[in-house]
C-alpha cells in the first residue's frame, strides 16, 4: 500500500501546486540581449521581435531563409530578436502565448499550417502585433502574408516545356497538398504554352527531410524517360539535382538558386524568398506601410518570387517568353491554376 | 514506349539494391552483435554518427576516406558506449539503444549547427563512382550489378565474410556460442565479456558504414535526422532474416525492393493514395514475420546479461 | 557480510552504521543516485550549451522559468504531462505482463482518431457523457491497434516488439491518409482533421494555462493501474505470466485470456492518452499530434523503475525539460537539437545508475533493490 499512498500524496501535492500556482504575471520580462556584445543605443524604443520556425532553421530553405532574413534585419535595424524552432503544429499556440506575454512588439510564425494558431492566440493579445506566413488575417493585429507559391513554377514552365526534348517533365514534391496540385498544374500551364504535347510525373516523398527517398523518385522519373526533373520537397530538393547530377539530366531547382549543386544541368529555380516575408512585416511595422487585419499573396509582382540567373544553355528566345510569361503575371493575365486535382485529368 | 515494362522493372531491381544497402549495413551489425547476445537498439544513433562525422571528415578534408573513418570510430564509440552499459553495468538493451539514439540525433544536429548557418552547408567530398566500362552497356544486368558505388559492393562482400567467420572459423564458433550458451562458453576458457565487447563495437562501427553510405555516396550533404529510421527497420529485417547473414541480406533486398517498388508505382501514377504505397515495406514487414512462425531461433542468451559466477 | 559488532559500551565501528543506513533507506538512496545521474547529464547538457557560445546558468534560468517558473509554463508542463504519462503506463504494464509494447505512438494516434470520432461527429450530448464516450472510444482504437499485435502474437507467436513498432509506421501513414481525404472537413484548405464539438472539451483546471482536466485523470488512471496489477487477481495472473511463463501454465492460468487482458489495458492505455490530448490540447489532429510522447514513454517507464511515483516523476522531468527546453531558445538562444541530447543523456546515465544501485543494495541488503 505504501506506493499507493505515496502516489495519492503526489495527487495531493499536484492539487496544491495548481491551486498555488504563480499568478498570470502581466509585466514582460526584461528584454534579453543576443550573446554577441552590440551597443544598444536605445533600449527602451529597441523593437522586440520574435519568429517561431516549424522545422530546422538548418534546413537549407524555407526556415533558413526566414532565419536569415531576420539576423539582417536584426543587424540593420538594431532590433531585439528571438526564435524558437522546431516548433510543432500542437505547440505553436503555446510558444506564441509566451512570446506575446514576454512583450514582443511582433510575434511572426513562419509556417502555413500556424495560420489559424495565430488568429486564435492574437485575440488573446490584442496588444501585440501578430503575423504569418500564411492565409487569413482576421483580427486587426494579424497580417498574414503568403506567396501565391505557384508563379515562379509557372515561369518555370516556360522554361521546361521549350527545353525539353522527351516532353516528360517529372516533379518531386512533399505531398498532394493543394499548394502541391497548384505548383503542378502552374509548371503544366508554363510548358504547355510553348509545347502543347508536355507530360508530367508528379512523385512525392512524404516526408520534408528525406533527401535520399527524393533522390530515389527523381531517379526512378528520369528512368522512366522524364529529361527535365523538378525538386520542390523541402530538404529532398538537394536529392533531386543529385540524382540529375548522375544522370545527365537537366534540372530545374526550387526555393533558392541551386545552381551550385550542378551548374551545367540546372537551368534555373523559382525563387522564394521566404526571407521576404519577415523582411516585409518588420519593415512594414517600422514605416507604417503594411496593412495589418489583411491577409496578402504576394508573387511575382511584390519580388517574392521570381527565377534564379539562366544556366547558359538556356537561349535567348527561351528568356524572352519567360519575360513576357512574368509581365503577364504581372498584368494578372495568367489563370490561377487548379489546386484539386490535376488538369489534364479535368 | 514498348520497353517501358522492362525498364520499369530494370530500374526497380537497381533501385532495389541500391537502397537496401543503407539497411544491410546496420542490420549485419546489429546481426553480429546479436549472434554474442546482445541486442542492439542504438543501431539508428550509430548510423547518424557514421553519416554526420563521415560528412564532416570528408568536407574538412577533401577526402571521403577520411570522413569514413571517422564516421566508423564515431560508431565504434557508440558501440563501446553500448557494450559497456549493457555488458558491464547490465541495463535494459532496448532503453539504452533508445537513449543512445535519441543522444545521437541530437548531438549530430546540433553540431552540424557548428557549420555555420548558410544557405548552402558545404559539401563533402563523395567517393568515386566506380566505372565498369563496357560491362555497365550489357542490357539488363549491366543496370542492375554494374552502376553501383564501392560500397554496395563491400556490404555484399561483408555478407560472405560474416557467413564465413560464423560457420567456418572456430572464432566465430566462439562468438555463437557466447550468444547460444555463455555458461558454456566461460567453462570452456572463452572470456564471454570480452566476445561481447567486440562483437557490439563492431556492431557500432558497420552500422555507421550505413550511415556514411548515405552522405558519402548518395548525398554529398548531411541534413538532421538525415537516416530517417532506417535503423530500426534494420532490427526487424535481422529478424526477418532469421538471424543468419542470408537471411538478412534477403530481407533488407526485400525492403529494399519494396520501398523502390512503392516509388515505381508513384511514377506509374495509379491514383493509389501515397500514404498506403510508403506503407509497403511496412506491411511486408510484418507480414514475412508471420511466415516466421515458431521457426526464429534467436540466441539462447539474448537479452539476459551473463553474470559470472 | 557485514554482522553488527555487539560490543557493549562501544558504538558501532562506523562501516557498520553505514550499512545499517543504507539498509533502512536504500529507496531513498536509490532516488538520491538517479538524482545524481540526471545531474550529471543536465551538466554535460550544460556544457554543450556553453560551447555553443551560450551562458549555461542563464539558458538554466529560463529552462526553469519557463517550465514552472511562470503559470503558463507550469501549466504548459503538466499538461505536456499527460501523454507522456498515458504512454509509459502503456509500456509499464506491458513489461510487467511480459511482453514488449513499443508501439504507443502509433496507438495514441489511433486513439485520437477513435476519439475524434465521437468528440467530432456525434452532437446534442452532454458534456460529461461527450467526453466520457469518446475517451472510451479512444480506449478502443488504442486497443485495437495494439490487438493486430497481439493477435499475431498469441495465434503465431509472431514477434510483438516488431510488429508494435512496424505498427508505428503505418498507424502514423494511415492517420495521415485519414486528415488528407476521410477526416478532413470538405471546406478546409489545410490538411487536418475536424475539430471536435465544445461539448467534447476537457475543462481547463487552471485558468489563462492550457492546463486541463486530463491532468487530473491522468494521475486518477495511474493509480487504478497499479492497483489493478497489484491488488487484483487479473493483475496477479499478468505479472505471473510476465515473471514465468511455465509456471504461470502450470498454475492453470489461461495464457491467451491473460495476455488479451494485458493487451486491452496496454493499448487502452496508449489510446487513453490520444484522446485526452486530443479533447483537451489539440481539439483536432494534425501532422505532428504526437511530439514523440510514444517513444518518450519507453525511456520515462524504464528511468521510473516501472512504478508509480517513479513514472510520475520521470515523466514531470521529461516534461519539464521539454518545456524549458523551448524557453530556453526564446530567452538565451539555445539550439532545438540539445533537447534530444540532454534527454538521452538523462535516459542513459539514469538506467546506467540502476546498476551502481543495484550492486549498492546487493552489498547492504543481499538484494536488488
Amino acid at each position: 500500500m505504501k506506493k499507493l499512498s505515496a502516489l495519492l500524496l503526489l495527487v495531493l501535492i499536484a492539487g496544491i501546486l495548481v491551486a498555488c500556482a504563480p499568478k498570470a504575471t502581466p509585466t514582460p520580462e526584461p528584454p534579453v540581449a543576443e550573446t554577441t556584445a552590440e551597443p544598444v543605443a536605445e533600449p527602451e524604443e529597441q523593437l522586440r521581435v520574435a519568429v517561431i520556425f516549424n522545422t530546422t532553421i538548418k534546413d537549407g530553405g524555407y526556415a533558413q531563409a526566414g532565419y536569415e532574413s531576420l539576423m539582417a534585419m536584426k543587424d540593420k535595424y538594431n532590433l531585439d530578436v528571438s526564435y524558437q524552432e522546431s516548433v510543432g503544429d500542437a505547440n505553436v499556440k503555446d510558444v506564441l502565448r509566451s512570446y506575446a506575454a514576454d512583450g514582443y512588439d511582433l510575434v511572426y510564425a513562419h509556417e502555413l499550417y500556424f495560420t489559424d494558431a495565430v488568429n486564435e492566440v492574437a485575440a488573446e493579445f490584442p496588444d501585440v502585433k501578430f503575423g504569418v506566413t500564411g492565409y487569413k488575417a482576421d483580427f486587426p493585429n494579424v497580417v498574414a502574408l503568403d506567396a501565391t507559391n505557384w508563379q515562379g513554377v509557372y515561369l518555370d514552365g516556360v522554361v521546361a516545356g521549350l527545353m525539353t526534348k522527351n516532353n516528360k517533365i517529372a516533379m518531386v514534391t512533399v505531398s498532394q497538398s493543394p499548394t502541391a496540385f497548384r505548383m503542378v498544374n502552374a509548371m503544366y500551364m508554363g510548358a504547355k504554352l510553348y509545347n502543347p504535347d508536355v507530360e508530367i510525373i508528379h512523385l512525392f516523398t512524404g516526408s520534408f527531410d528525406d533527401v535520399v527517398k527524393a533522390k530515389e523518385m527523381a531517379t526512378a522519373a528520369i528512368k522512366d524517360g522524364a529529361d527535365i526533373v523538378y525538386g520542390n520537397c523541402g530538404m529532398g530538393t538537394t536529392g533531386v539535382i543529385e540524382a540529375a547530377k548522375e544522370n545527365n539530366t537537366l534540372a530545374i531547382g526550387s526555393v533558392v538558386d541551386r545552381s551550385p549543386l550542378a551548374p551545367e544541368l540546372v537551368l534555373t529555380s523559382n525563387i522564394l524568398d521566404s526571407g521576404r516575408y519577415l523582411t516585409l512585416a518588420v519593415e512594414g511595422m517600422i514605416n507604417g506601410d503594411l496593412e495589418w487585419g489583411k491577409a496578402y499573396i504576394l508573387g511575382v509582382k511584390e519580388g517574392v518570387e521570381f527565377l534564379a540567373p539562366f544556366n547558359e544553355i538556356v537561349s535567348q528566345d527561351i528568356i524572352d517568353k519567360v519575360e513576357q510569361a512574368t509581365q503577364d503575371l504581372v498584368d494578372g493575365k495568367v489563370e490561377l491554376p487548379a489546386n484539386d486535382n490535376y488538369l489534364w485529368l479535368k | 514506349m514498348e520497353n517501358s515494362l522492362a525498364v520499369i522493372v530494370v530500374t526497380w531491381l537497381a533501385m532495389s539494391i541500391r537502397m537496401s544497402i543503407p539497411l544491410l549495413f546496420p542490420s549485419l551489425g546489429g546481426l553480429l552483435a546479436q549472434k554474442a547476445g546482445i541486442y542492439n537498439f542504438g543501431l539508428e544513433g550509430m548510423m547518424l554518427c557514421g553519416a554526420y562525422f563521415g560528412y564532416y571528415g570528408s568536407y574538412r578534408t577533401g577526402n571521403p576516406w577520411i570522413g569514413l573513418l571517422m564516421g566508423m570510430a564515431a560508431g565504434g564509440l557508440l558501440g563501446f558506449i553500448l557494450a559497456f552499459t549493457s555488458i558491464k553495468l547490465r541495463v535494459s538493451q532496448l532503453v539504452i539503444g533508445l537513449g543512445i539514439s535519441i543522444f545521437a540525433l541530437g548531438l549530430t544536429g546540433f553540431l552540424f549547427r557548428g557549420i555555420g548557418i548558410s544557405t548552402t552547408s558545404p559539401a563533402a567530398t563523395l567517393f568515386q563512382k566506380i566505372d565498369f566500362g563496357l560491362l555497365k552497356e550489357i542490357p539488363v544486368l549491366g543496370e542492375i550489378l554494374f552502376t553501383h558505388d564501392w560500397m554496395v559492393y563491400a556490404g555484399f562482400a561483408l555478407v560472405i565474410l560474416i557467413a564465413w567467420f560464423f560457420y567456418r572459423t572456430t572464432s566465430g564458433l566462439n562468438f555463437r556460442a557466447v550468444g547460444e550458451n555463455p555458461q558454456v562458453a566461460d567453462t570452456v576458457g572463452i572470456n564471454v565479456e570480452l566476445y561481447r565487447f567486440l562483437a557490439v563495437i563492431v556492431s557500432g562501427v558497420l552500422a555507421s558504414l550505413g550511415g556514411a553510405f548515405l552522405s558519402l555516396t548518395q548525398t554529398a550533404y548531411f541534413t538532421e535526422n538525415l537516416t530517417a529510421g532506417r535503423g530500426w527497420i534494420a532490427i526487424s529485417a535481422i529478424i526477418l532474416g532469421k538471424f543468419n547473414p542470408w537471411g538478412v541480406l534477403l530481407a533488407c533486398l526485400l525492403f529494399g525492393a519494396a520501398d523502390a517498388f512503392q516509388m515505381q508505382i508513384q511514377v506509374m501514377s495509379l491514383g493509389i493514395p501515397y500514404q498506403f504505397l510508403l506503407m509497403i515495406p511496412y506491411i511486408l514487414a510484418m507480414l514475412a514475420m508471420v511466415g516466421v512462425v515458431g521457426k526464429v531461433r534467436s540466441p539462447a542468451a539474448m537479452g539476459k546479461p551473463y553474470v559470472k559466477h | 557480510m557485514s554482522e553488527l559488532s555487539v560490543t557493549i559500551g562501544k558504538s558501532p565501528p562506523l562501516k557498520e552504521k553505514a550499512f545499517l543506513f543504507a539498509r533502512k533507506n536504500m529507496g531513498l538512496i536509490s532516488v538520491l543516485i538517479s538524482i545524481l545521474a540526471i545531474f550529471l547529464a543536465l551538466s554535460i547538457g550544460a556544457v554543450l550549451i556553453a560551447l555553443a557560445g551560450i551562458n549555461p546558468w542563464e539558458a538554466t534560468s529560463y529552462l526553469i522559468k519557463g517550465s514552472f517558473g511562470n503559470r503558463y509554463g507550469f501549466g504548459e508542463t503538466l499538461t505536456r504531462f499527460v501523454p507522456l504519462l498515458f504512454s509509459s503506463l502503456s509500456f509499464a504494464v506491458a513489461h510487467k505482463s511480459g511482453f514488449f509494447n513499443v508501439g504507443a505512438e502509433g496507438q495514441l494516434l489511433l486513439g485520437a482518431v477513435g476519439a475524434l470520432l465521437v468528440g467530432a461527429y456525434i452532437q446534442g450530448l452532454h458534456p460529461v457523457l461527450h467526453i466520457t464516450l469518446s475517451i472510451l472510444a479512444g480506449v478502443l482504437f488504442g486497443a485495437m491497434w495494439v490487438g493486430i499485435a497481439g493477435l499475431l502474437k498469441i495465434f503465431l507467436q509472431s514477434n510483438e516488439l516488431i510488429n508494435t513498432m512496424m505498427l508505428n509506421y503505418i498507424g502514423v501513414l494511415f492517420v495521415e491518409f485519414l486528415i488528407h481525404g476521410p477526416l478532413k472537413p470538405a471546406d478546409s484548405y489545410l490538411y487536418v482533421s475536424s475539430t471536435i464539438l465544445p461539448s467534447a472539451k476537457l475543462p481547463i483546471l487552471l485558468s489563462k494555462t492550457p492546463l486541463h482536466a486530463g491532468f487530473l485523470i491522468s494521475l486518477v488512471v495511474t493509480a487504478g493501474v497499479f492497483y489493478l496489477i497489484y491488488r487484483t487477481p487479473i493483475g496477479y495472473q499478468m505479472r505471473t505470466v510476465g515473471a514465468n511463463l511455465k509456471a504461470a501454465s502450470y498454475a492453470g492460468i489461461s495464457i491467451a485470456k491473460v495476455t488479451i487482458a494485458a493487451l486491452f489495458v496496454t493499448g487502452g492505455l496508449a489510446g487513453m492518452g490520444g484522446a485526452i490530448e486530443l479533447l483537451g490540447t489539440q481539439f483536432k489532429i494534425i501532422n505532428g499530434f504526437s511530439a514523440g510522447y510514444g517513444y518518450d514513454g519507453i525511456g520515462v517507464a524504464v528511468m521510473g523503475r516501472y512504478n508509480p511515483v517513479g513514472i510520475v516523476l520521470s515523466a514531470l522531468l521529461f516534461s519539464v525539460i521539454r518545456v524549458g527546453m523551448g524557453a530556453a531558445q526564446r530567452g538565451a538562444g539555445v539550439p532545438f537539437p540539445l533537447l534530444n541530447v540532454i534527454q538521452g543523456l538523462i535516459i542513459v546515465f539514469v538506467i546506467a545508475s540502476g546498476y551502481l544501485t543495484n550492486k549498492l543494495s546487493e552489498t547492504v541488503i543481499g538484494g536488488r533493490a
